[in-house]
């Protein structure tokens, strides 16, 4: 039989590929994104790699509880490598998501700052009724 | 001005008034009532230069709200804010507007309050001018780190305990 992993191995990211990430709205303030948005769920922060989801609207359904809660940002891989910060590609077999990828290294006041310099809105809070 | 009946006129706080002849206050010249659990009240200033401080404390009132989240507040795994943590972030936050002050003049401008998932609290301003983010963390819950930085390439960063750390220093950033 095979395995998950054997469907789903780990990749490596190219720089010059993109992350979505889904920001819930108590991390926007007056339609802003806030630094906060920034935060380690486990081994790191959790997005999803746009190979395996390829539509911003795609990340925001992948939420767990209220999708129409969050917004999207998308990030650049080479910058956020340049942080400098590590990506990795770390299917999740028990959500059935391949595209999740973990951005690893400490969310220090200086890192997230450089992360809300990179991010933009893919899916803004504001051009929703939520 | 009128800060009300009831405010304190230093810090405008509504707050219970104690009796004049036990524990009141007055300060010839200005005359400022100002109550026995005033948060400005360890300002070397006089007291009336913080009412300049009056859009901080609004948006420190506001941010009572923090403490209204419930576990799981990003619709995940987010901690609450102990008041103990509010209390933490604010009083630092009184304490370095009142710092900056009495170093430059200068007074800062509100910052965001926000909380964060790990149930520590973001101070950040963002101004033409500057930009700093300091977060802290619930007592006891590893460092409170803060990182600066101006448009022309100046920056600062680090960890410190709120309690011990003055942060008058940062007048350089503002102005």
């Amino acid at each position: 039989m095979t395995e998950p992993e054997d469907d789903w191995p780990q990749e490596v990211i190219p720089n010059s590929d993109i992350l979505f990430m889904r920001v819930h709205r108590n991390f926007v303030e007056d339609g802003e994104l806030q630094p906060n948005a920034f935060r380690d769920q486990g081994a790191g922060m959790s997005t999803n790699w746009q190979k395996y989801c390829v539509t911003a609207e795609e990340a925001r359904r992948r939420a767990t509880k209220n999708p129409q809660n969050n917004g999207v940002v998308r990030l650049g891989v080479g910058p956020i490598r340049n942080i400098p910060l590590t990506v990795e590609h770390t299917p999740d077999w028990a959500l059935e998501d391949r595209s999740h990828a973990d951005v690893i290294g400490q969310k220090t006041a200086e890192v997230r700052m450089r992360l809300l310099d990179i991010a933009e809105w893919a899916i803004k809070l504001d051009d929703d009724n939520v | 001005m009128s800060s009300g009946d009831d405010a304190c006129e230093t810090c405008l706080e509504r707050q219970p008034w104690t009796s004049r002849d036990d524990n009141s206050v007055s300060h010839p010249p200005w005359r400022v009532r100002v109550s026995r659990s005033c948060n400005w009240g360890d300002s070397k200033q006089p007291r009336r230069s913080a009412r300049k401080f009056r859009a901080i404390e609004g948006a420190i009132e506001r941010s009572r709200r923090l403490l209204d989240l419930t576990k799981g507040w990003d619709d995940e795994s987010a901690e609450p804010i102990k008041e103990s943590t509010w209390r933490r972030a604010t009083s630092f936050l009184r304490r370095t507007v009142q710092a900056v002050f009495r170093r430059s003049s200068v007074v800062l401008p509100t910052p965001h309050i926000s909380p964060c998932a790990d149930g520590s609290i973001d101070l950040l301003w963002k101004t033409s001018h500057f930009r700093l983010l300091v977060n802290i963390q619930p007592e006891g819950e590893g460092d409170s780190d803060f990182f600066g930085e101006t448009p022309n390439g100046l920056s600062v960063k680090g960890t410190f305990r709120p309690e011990e750390r003055e942060f008058g220093f940062i007048d350089w950033l503002a102005t």
